[in-house]
């Protein structure tokens, strides 16, 4: 930083408090896999709603693990909420207030039952028993899966998964959320609940990982595209590839 | 596929409370080890079906699992009797059948199949879940269970994932048969698998960090004693002091 | 490859189950909280392994895989086989609670052993080397389980010796399927992914002390079982020759009596055979039909057999038979007795006086009495020295380790 200049100090300082989520010259690779990300700058903002594409094995999925310190990159930076994160104990606020939705369900759910995954979260976070399943409940209602609550959730369908463990995600009410193709598997009539659940909710910024950001509509008011380890604006609809 | 197929149901077995069912079953087992009574051990066979019988397990289902379990009692009743030694009750050639070679396979059979029985009818009645919630109450170390649960958890995922590398295999002509090229096509579908369940272990506690995991492992429901557990533990004692008092009172050893 | 329920004998459960724990103590202590959805995930890609059959032959046989456990989870394999199995028992019935121990122990042992031996010399530069060395912990950690579960059956009950060598050869077919089946995945995953052989379950320590620790695990198991078989399953018979008639008593080396136990006594000069009973006290005696050396064969239960040899010199006493034939006897030297017999009648004396021959039999008679208490003493000191061997101090030794194996397990629940 420089110090010699208190307006450029300032100016830096209130660009950091608006951007919720900011990477700086990320390179990343995976041990004999060459390098994933390289030199990728992401900013969101308050009020974003992005739509992220890209090939297969783009390194999306690894750009959302990144950002929440699961990974650590060769070089960059990673900044939540205005703040440097370097260390895993950086990570942990953070994180609760960033909703990562994986990109396989299974990865998620891991409880004998429906109700006890979607309250997991929220009694790590420290609500009280009566207080987590009150709120678990109201996010499996929301999203139309209430019936489900008893049932173990391995048994599910794909669908189904999904949208439970979207709820678990939810349910930590978290403030920015990042949604690993959420859409893959459900029906239309699950897209549109998932869709207006996602546009009710009051979050600050989401980010949507998806191969068809046509059905988003209205939701997204930035689309971006991952390519060769950089982010590339979308700004026309040809420039969208077709999945 | 694993599943758990004599797990669902309505009976009394299955409904009893796990943490009884796994003492209850300790109890019979232990038991039975120390046993050296044909007659104590009858009996406890005939209470062993008894049980089975109570559980209402699918009847074809129970005589394919019985069977695999007396497949290594064959091998014994072929090589036991001929091997121990007393006095000879038949004679072929070589081959010299004792009485005591008989009277040992008779008891091991009876034995096994008694032991077998009571794991059937308390353990393969209760969900793995509720067995690991059950061991975690039992005081089981947390490490354990949790590996437990875990494995189960992700069996069926890892079984699919197995049947889809191995289908794909197939596709491309892969027909097993006693050669290497077979014993390295497996270890390259095993080898795959095993990579896919590590980077999966891994994604699995990645989510749970994200979702604030810090060591504890939330129990929602807790187990509650009932009626009928209470009678499944006087069944239990009753059945191990009988058949210990038999034991006693037939002096055999 | 794991024994069913109820054919092992208790001091084996016991022995196994006691090793088993401390197994699972150390396991558990070396698998930190942010690595156990990765070691359920691989117990679970093992489990499934073990359920595949690969062909042999115009046979198949299913994968155990323990070698490349081993060299994968180092101590956290004792866990996951525990585990493995106590899954099969639920879901498919085989084995069960009581041997869950000794199974798991069977198999866990041989593996983490080999498979941290192998680790230790594998390197990222060799790769084939290091695949033919995992390739060789495979098929010699299925041999030491063969040769493991073989013991088991065999200190089981003597019955078992033939089973146990049939279940050891049937090991080492599979041995070698092991042996390429573990080579070939462990090329693989140098190849694609050469971490999860470097798995950080193991918190780096010089080889010296994993192996000590696995090698008194298996001493532990060896020492335990070998002795306690022997206190439970070795029956002892005992005779002497007082002058007219065989003595004798067929205890167990607990001290206990064999009680209305069969003894088959055979004339090794003529080769003539009969039966005889052990009383209340495990006493028995006969008189014998001439003299010459008689074997005693004690059968107490299933499989429980003793045998001892008694000498029966011609006495003066001048029973008709043993008179006629006293020259001969005299003549000859004294065969050598077997350990057992402590104590044998009939004083030798001098066969050609037959002035003194009244004298003699005197003597006998005062002289056999007289030593009737120090033979009866005798007699205890060496069921005394039966009951208590070295092995079983040493077994003593395992069960300590076992005791400290509990203690372990208990305390990795408050560390866990
Ligand atoms: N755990 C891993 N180990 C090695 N390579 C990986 C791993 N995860 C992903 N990769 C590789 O990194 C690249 C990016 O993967 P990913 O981020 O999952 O892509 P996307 O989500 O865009 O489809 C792919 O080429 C993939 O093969
Ligand atoms: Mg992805």
């Amino acid at each position: 930083m420089d110090s010699g200049s208190g307006i450029v100090f300032d100016f830096f300082a209130v660009e950091y408090e608006l951007s919720l989520i900011r990477l700086d010259n990320i390179s990343f690779g995976y041990p004999n896999c060459g390098q994933v990300l390289k030199g990728l700058d992401f900013v969101v903002e308050k009020g974003d709603r992005i739509a992220l594409t890209g090939g297969n094995g783009a390194g999306k999925t690894t750009l959302f693990h990144i950002i929440l310190g699961l990974l650590t990159p060769q070089s960059g930076r990673v900044l939540l909420f205005g703040k440097e994160c370097r260390e895993e104990e950086d990570f942990k606020e953070p994180r609760k207030k960033i909703g990562l939705l994986f990109q396989d369900p299974d990865d998620q759910l891991f409880s004998p039952s429906v109700i006890e995954d979607v309250s997991f979260g929220p009694l790590n976070l420290g609500m009280s028993r009566e207080d987590a399943l009150a709120v678990s409940r109201k996010w499996l209602d929301r999203l139309g899966i209430a019936h489900l609550e008893k049932r173990v959730p391995y048994e599910l369908s794909g669908g189904e998964k999904k949208l439970v463990a979207l709820a678990s995600i939810l349910a930590m009410e978290p403030r920015v959320l990042l949604l690993d193709e959420p859409m893959a598997g459900l029906e239309s009539q699950a897209i549109k609940r998932f869709l207006s659940t996602v546009e009710k909710g009051d979050f600050d910024a989401v980010v949507i990982i998806t191969h068809m950001p046509q059905m988003l509509g209205s939701l997204v008011n930035k689309k971006l595209r991952l390519e060769e380890g950089k982010l590339k604006e979308v700004l026309s609809p040809t420039d969208e590839p077709l999945c | 596929m694993t599943c758990e197929r004599m797990a669902k149901g309505e009976s009394l077995l299955h409904l009893a409370d796990p943490r009884v069912k796994i003492i209850a079953a300790l109890v019979l087992s232990l038991e039975l080890v120390f046993l050296e009574c044909l007659l104590a051990l009858i009996i406890a066979l005939l209470c062993a079906i008894l049980m089975l019988l109570i559980t209402d397990i699918d009847k074809r289902l129970l005589a394919k699992r019985l069977a695999i379990v007396n497949v290594f009692l064959v091998f014994l009743w072929l090589v036991i009797p001929i091997s121990t030694p007393g006095d000879s009750i038949f004679r072929w050639g070589p081959l010299n059948i004792t009485d005591r070679g008989v009277f040992l396979c008779t008891l091991i059979t009876v034995k096994c199949n008694a032991i077998v029985m009571f794991n059937i009818a308390l353990l393969s009645t209760s969900s793995i879940f509720s067995l690991a919630h059950a061991l975690d109450h039992l005081k089981v170390p947390p490490v354990l269970v949790q590996l437990f649960f875990f494995s189960w958890r992700y069996l069926h995922v890892l079984e699919e994932e197995y049947a889809r590398i191995k289908r794909a295999a197939l596709l491309r002509g892969f027909q097993p048969g006693s050669n290497l090229l077979t014993y390295k096509t497996y270890a390259n579908i095993l080898g795959t698998l095993f990579v896919r369940s590590y980077d999966r272990g891994q994604r699995v506690y990645w989510a749970m960090v994200c979702r604030g995991f810090n060591g504890t492992f939330w129990l929602l429901s807790h187990f509650e004693l009932k009626p009928r557990d209470f009678f499944l533990i006087l069944w239990t004692l009753v059945l191990a002091s009988s058949l210990i008092f038999l034991q006693w009172s037939m002096n055999c050893h | 490859m794991h024994i069913s329920e109820g054919i092992l004998s208790v001091p084996v459960l016991t022995a196994g189950a006691l090793v088993t724990v401390t197994g699972l103590a150390i396991g558990i202590k070396r698998v930190k909280p942010a690595d156990i959805p990765k070691v359920a995930l691989l117990t679970a890609a093992f489990f499934v392994a073990s359920l595949i059959h690969v062909p042999i032959g115009p046979s198949n046989a299913h994968l155990v895989l323990n070698g490349l456990l081993g060299v994968l989870l180092g101590w956290a394999a004792f866990p996951a086989i525990f585990i493995g199995l106590l899954l099969q028992a639920v879901l498919f019935q085989f084995g069960g609670l009581t041997t869950l121990g000794v199974n798991t122990a069977n198999i866990a042992i041989p593996g983490i052993f080999f498979g941290l031996l192998a680790r230790r010399f594998m390197s990222l530069d060799r790769p084939v080397f290091s695949a033919v060395l995992a390739g060789i912990a495979g098929g010699l950690s299925i041999l030491g389980s063969g040769l493991l579960v073989a013991m088991s059956l065999g200190l089981s009950g003597d019955s078992f010796s033939l089973v146990s060598k049939i279940i050891f050869t049937a090991h080492v077919p599979i041995a070698v399927i092991e042996a390429l089946v573990t080579g070939f995945i462990i090329r693989f995953l140098m190849k694609v992914k050469p971490e999860i052989i470097g798995l950080t379950f193991e918190s780096r320590q010089p080889l010296a002390r994993h192996m000590t620790a696995v090698t008194t695990l298996l001493f532990a198991l060896v020492l335990v079982l070998l002795p306690t078989r022997a206190s439970c399953h070795r029956v002892n018979v005992f005779a002497w020759f007082d002058g007219d008639k065989v003595t004798g008593t067929a205890y167990f080396s607990s001290g206990r009596p064999a009680v209305a136990s069969k003894l088959l006594v055979r004339n090794l000069e003529t080769g003539k055979e009969f039966e005889l009973t052990t009383g209340s006290k495990g006493e028995f005696s006969f008189v014998p039909e001439g003299p010459g050396k008689y074997e005693i064969e004690l059968y107490a239960g299933e499989g429980h057999k003793a045998t001892t040899a008694v000498l029966v010199k011609p006495s003066t006493e001048g029973t008709g038979a043993l008179d006629k034939k006293k020259p001969l006897f005299a003549a000859s030297a004294d065969p050598p007795l077997s350990h057992q017999d402590v104590a044998q009648g009939g004083p030798s004396n001098d066969t050609g006086a037959v002035q003194c021959k009244d004298i003699g039999k005197v003597v006998d008679r005062i002289l056999a009495k007289r030593l009737e208490p120090i033979k009866a003493e005798l007699q205890r000191l060496a069921m005394a020295q039966n009951r208590v061997t070295v092995k079983d101090v040493v077994a003593g030794l395992g069960y300590i380790v076992g005791i400290m194996g509990i203690w372990a397990y208990i305390s990795s629940r408050k560390g866990g």
